[in-house]
């Protein structure tokens, strides 16, 4: 013990100190958007192009960028953030830097804070100026430096353009892509953990909306399961996120959805003629160069040409769901619950003309005939591995179990009557939007009294003599 | 060198003594002043505690001290004393010590009584009127039921229950009653400000009550490690009057039996 | 180790430079172990990222040529011709068991399995020849004539759980209106790859039609239809945006008119084949005002039960 503990204590300084450093480096490592498999799955020469043509992934990050550096493509539906504005007065500061006025325009509403401001019209069109001092009450925007070229009064100009997509990616990385995964793709590091899986938003589906059969998902759709959760997975609840914070991750995951989306129906141009597995087959009967020059002069006049329109496609429904016209509305209020208004649910629940129970059980515990039934992949023609059905992202389903009392998509009365008019969109649910909204209104009715009943089929009437036809497995 | 040795150890324990006797008052003991009555008594044991363990910390490090200081101003050829193996000192510091802790055991036990046991619950939060909602916990969010305005809350779920997630309301002024349970693995509900916390363990429904003195929003968080996800179980706790506790569920009733027929229907 | 001296305690605490280099090592790991920011997530949660703004429609395509059409049509002029011709299959041919026994054991079998059920994956005429096979060009020629959706709804049915047809070719614009004959819900879930799916259930004897729907682009091949509730029934629809395109009869036979001059390659589609091709670019020369008539062979080993 002559040996002090001042030179263990100087190591053990050292190594403990290195530790700590090793996890802070300030080179953070760069994340990326991953190619969804249709992409990889396509020739090289098409996903990459030529160094004269671009090919699926270089017209996918054009408009789409990487996670470091988004790209805010305009024609999607997206609010990607900042207040527009006309340039007013221009005075001059001391320095000899301009002082600008904004929001000159009747009824604009100016932002409590402005980091930038970026000129969309007049000379200095396309640049970004970095707001040193700014007055939200008189609209007057001190510069920090000059601009390049001169402004001039009504010109155009965005206060904080772009904020709103960037804060939500910041948010989204935080709280969302540890399952989500960076690029949407439900594949974050947690996924593996969860069943079921977390949406890969990449398909533009999301099951559970308040609009019809043919749209995609509201925001206000994505909004209540940001808000509140989907019980029964593991989709949390973020109800304590602040509104814009909660916002911007709408905004964010419509990005990546969009992006996804795009980057699909790219690939569906190409995929019939220039995947991996029709030119091996092509190659059987034309020479490769042949094949490359086609598809070179396929990506540079039509895919670049329908990449445009594709987007407008893409942006048509987007939009168009958020509008009233997609939401489905209840021609008639909810018949009030009572044992006659259930009854007919389960009679119609049962019924050979809407086939409820084929999926979820003559007592709805999620049991139906279709659970046992093996299945083809309606894409690939091969069955499935396992039993029962199976949802768009290609994962096993299973109808819900109604005697739980667990609604995915809201406990709502109007959240159920959508679930069963627009179907699950995704899932093997249909739509059933040709049933009598007063129909729908006794099914809703029945099936939320199903987790109250004494026995199962409780409301006292014995299964329809069709019904009993099918043969059912025995609950548990 | 010696008495820089013997002044050294003095130092501390007055700087202890001096960070405990000003603690209470910087706020450095507690996260908030207790917003329940249980609070106040909690915080009262803390305090008991506190000064306990500051008089048996500071007296055994003055006591080092002047032995050290004694030691350091001793002639330099004079003999120590031996004392080891003294049956007097062993007692004392066996039974000292005992003695302490007995006391401390048993002067909280009402308080634990009061929070944990049903029986000894106030009367007023015996009753079943009390209880105002069950609280499932799960991976990872807290999962609310209350039961339908007018009724008594079941155990199990009922026709008309009002449902909610990371938000609970509650009556300010009087003992509520909380079913705490989880759907999946541990968790613990707490709030800090209620000084408030109990395990929620698989297949029980614990009782659980408080009575928030303030109408105000205080956290509730989980204090159980349980996933990966253990830090998403943050919620709040809405402190009302009765009447705001009943107005919220009114309208929560509304807007859970929303048909979508009504223009509103599109905004929410 | 051993052989090496220390500076003891007293040696540190007397020399100041020491103390200070100890009291600086612990800081530093203090200071360090809170790195004073959270650790960046692949650069996600605190790094702000750059946004550049695209413009709606980018310069690319504002000059974009003409949308280029056929890969046909070398200029020549004349009048239109006509390609006409059979599809016979070659080689060993063993036609399918049927799908469904009468009276078999199947869901609904009442309705199901009524009569016998075919399986239409490869139905053959005389001489091997092979009905619902689609013919058709990728794109519409130079100079070709343009689509007249049909004003009429395309009526698909359904009977004893079968698709009718099988195999169709909508233009896109027309109407589809889905009918059943059956007295049990059928469900018609599409699966294409550029128009929007859907999964719509049709009730029971609906022969008004209540589920409908239109394919607003043309498909680059015959999508699949199911019902989820048989999942035996199975149907393939092509939409199309040019009227150059023909399905086999029972007969296997098809004429496609109105064709300009000039060579043309044609898919030939059967949902039987391995990948679903039979030729990808079949070629044809169509001269002025002539009918080109072509045997296309389609050899059994392609043929992918």
């Amino acid at each position: 013990m002559s040996r002090t503990p001042s030179l263990n204590l100087f190591v053990l300084a050292f190594l403990l100190s290195a530790a700590a450093m090793s996890g802070c480096s300030d080179s953070a490592f760069d994340s990326s958007f991953v190619y969804s498999p249709g992409t990889l799955d396509l020739m090289p020469e098409a996903q990459n192009g030529s160094k004269d043509v671009h090919g699926v992934k270089a017209l996918l990050d054009e408009r789409f960028g990487d996670p470091q550096h988004l790209e805010a493509w305009l024609k999607m539906p997206i609010d990607f953030g900042g207040t527009m504005t006309t340039v007013g007065e221009i005075t001059t500061a001391e320095s000899g830097i301009p002082v600008i006025k904004l929001g000159v325009e009747e009824g604009i509403s100016l932002p409590e804070q402005a980091g930038s401001i970026q000129f969309v019209s007049g000379a200095c069109a396309g640049e970004t100026l970095v707001v040193s001092q700014w007055d939200p009450k008189t609209g007057e925007a001190n510069l920090a430096a000059a601009p390049s070229q001169s402004v001039a009064s009504g010109d155009i100009c965005f206060i904080d353009r772009g904020t709103v997509i960037q804060s939500g990616r910041m948010l989204y990385m935080r709280h969302c892509s540890h399952c989500h995964g960076t690029s949407g793709d439900g594949n974050g590091p947690t996924a593996r953990y969860l069943t079921p899986k977390p949406r890969d938003y990449r398909n533009g589906v999301f099951k559970f909306t308040s609009t019809n059969d043919m749209s995609k998902a509201a925001r206000d759709d994505i909004s209540r399961v940001v808000k509140y959760g989907i019980p029964g997975t593991y989709m949390p609840s973020f109800l304590l996120m602040k509104d814009e914070e909660h916002n911007a991750i709408i905004e964010y995951v419509r990005f990546l959805t969009l992006r996804g989306e795009f980057e699909r129906k790219l690939v569906a141009e190409l995929s019939s003629d220039y995947s991996k597995v029709a030119l091996s087959s092509r190659l059987k009967d034309e020479k490769k160069a042949d094949i490359l020059k086609e598809l070179n002069e396929f990506l540079a006049e039509d895919l670049k040409e329908s990449a445009n329109s594709l987007g407008d496609e893409l942006a048509e429904i987007w939009a168009t769901s958020d509008t009233e016209e997609a939401l489905i509305v209840p021609s008639i209020a909810r018949i009030p619950d009572s044992t006659e208004s259930r009854r007919r649910g389960r009679e119609l629940y049962l019924s050979k003309a809407l086939n409820c129970a084929d999926c979820h059980g003559i007592d709805g515990a999620g049991n139906g005939p279709q659970t046992i039934a093996y299945e083809k992949n309606p894409t690939t023609g091969q069955l499935y591995n396992e039993a029962g059905l199976h949802d768009v992202w290609d994962n096993q389903n299973q109808p819900r179990n109604l005697q739980l009392g667990m609604y995915r998509g809201g406990r709502r009365p109007i959240d159920l009557f959508r679930r069963i008019h627009a179907g699950i969109k995704g899932s093997r649910m249909p739509s059933f939007k040709n049933t009598p909204h007063e129909d729908i209104w006794n099914i809703v009715n029945y099936v939320l009294s199903i987790p109250f009943e004494t026995e199962p089929g409780g409301t006292g009437i014995a299964p329809s003599a069709a019904a009993a036809a099918v043969t059912v497995p025995p609950a548990n | 060198m010696k008495k820089f040795w013997a002044l050294f150890f003095f130092f501390w324990p007055t700087v202890a003594m001096y960070c405990c006797l000003i603690a209470p008052s910087r706020g450095w003991w507690f996260p908030s002043p207790p917003m329940s009555r249980t609070g106040v008594q909690i915080d009262g044991l803390f305090y008991l505690i506190l000064i306990i363990v500051t008089i048996t910390f500071v007296g055994t490090q003055y006591a080092i001290g002047y032995v050290l200081w004694k030691g350091a101003t001793k002639e330099q050829d004079s003999k120590a004393m031996f004392s080891h193996g003294s049956h007097k000192l062993e007692i004392i510091w066996t039974i000292v010590p005992s003695f302490i802790l007995v006391f401390i055991s048993l002067s909280q036990l009402d308080v634990l009584a009061e929070i944990r046991v049903i029986s000894s619950f106030p009367e007023d939060a015996q009753k079943p009127a009390a209880k105002i909602a069950e609280v499932m916990a799960r991976q990872f969010e807290w999962r609310i039921r209350y039961a339908k305005p007018g009724t008594d809350l079941t155990t199990e779920p009922s026709p008309g229950d009002l449902y909610f997630v990371n938000e609970l309301h509650v009556p300010t002024g009087k003992p509520v009653v909380i079913n705490l349970r989880t759907q999946d693995v541990q968790h613990a509900f707490f709030s800090p400000q209620l000084r408030v916390k109990q395990d929620a363990v698989p297949g029980l429904v614990i009782p659980v009550w408080f009575d928030v003195k303030e109408v105000g929003e205080y956290d509730l968080v989980c204090a159980e490690l349980c996933g990966w996800g253990h830090y998403k179980m943050k919620a709040r706790i809405v402190a009302q009057s009765q009447g705001g506790v009943d107005n919220y569920l009114k309208q929560l009733e509304a807007e859970q039996n929303e048909d979508g027929t009504k223009a509103e229907s599109a905004a929410e | 180790m051993n052989q090496l001296t220390f500076p003891t305690t007293e040696v540190v605490l007397k020399d100041p430079m020491k103390s200070v280099s100890l009291l600086a090592m612990l800081g530093l790991i203090l200071f360090n172990s809170g790195c004073g920011r959270v650790p960046d997530f692949g650069g996600g949660a605190s790094v702000v990222p750059e946004v550049t703004f695209v413009a709606a429609e980018s310069e690319a395509t504002a000059d974009a040529p003409e949308k280029s059409t056929g890969a046909a049509a070398t200029g020549a002029s004349g009048a239109p011709g006509t390609f006409s011709g059979k599809v016979v299959m070659t080689g060993a041919v063993t036609p399918l068991p049927a799908l469904i026994g009468k009276g078999a054991e199947v869901k609904d079998k009442e309705v199901c399995a009524a009569h016998e059920v075919a399986n239409e994956k490869l139905v053959l005429g005389p001489g091997n020849a092979v009905q619902n096979v689609f013919i058709y060009l990728n794109k519409a020629p130079k100079g070709g004539k343009s689509l007249e959706a049909p004003t009429e709804p395309f009526l698909f049915d359904q009977k004893n759980c079968q698709f009718i047809p099988h195999c169709a070719i909508v233009p896109v614009g027309q109407l589809v209106k889905v009918l059943s004959n059956d007295p049990i819900a059928h469900n018609t879930h599409t699966y294409p790859s550029k128009n929007p799916a859907t999964n719509s259930l049709v009730g029971a004897n609906d022969r008004e039609g209540k589920v409908s729907f239109t394919y607003k682009k043309a498909e680059p091949t015959p999508f699949n239809i199911s019902c989820d509730f048989h999942g035996w029934m199975s149907a393939r629809q092509l939409a199309i945006d040019h009227p150059y395109a023909a399905l086999t009869d029972e007969n296997g036979a098809f004429t496609i008119s109105d064709l300009p001059v000039g060579k043309h390659f044609f898919v030939v589609w059967h949902e039987g084949a391995d990948g679903g091709f039979v030729e990808r670019k079949f070629q044809v020369e169509i001269k002025s005002g002539e009918t080109t008539e072509m045997q296309i062979d389609y050899p059994a080993d392609r043929f992918k039960p």
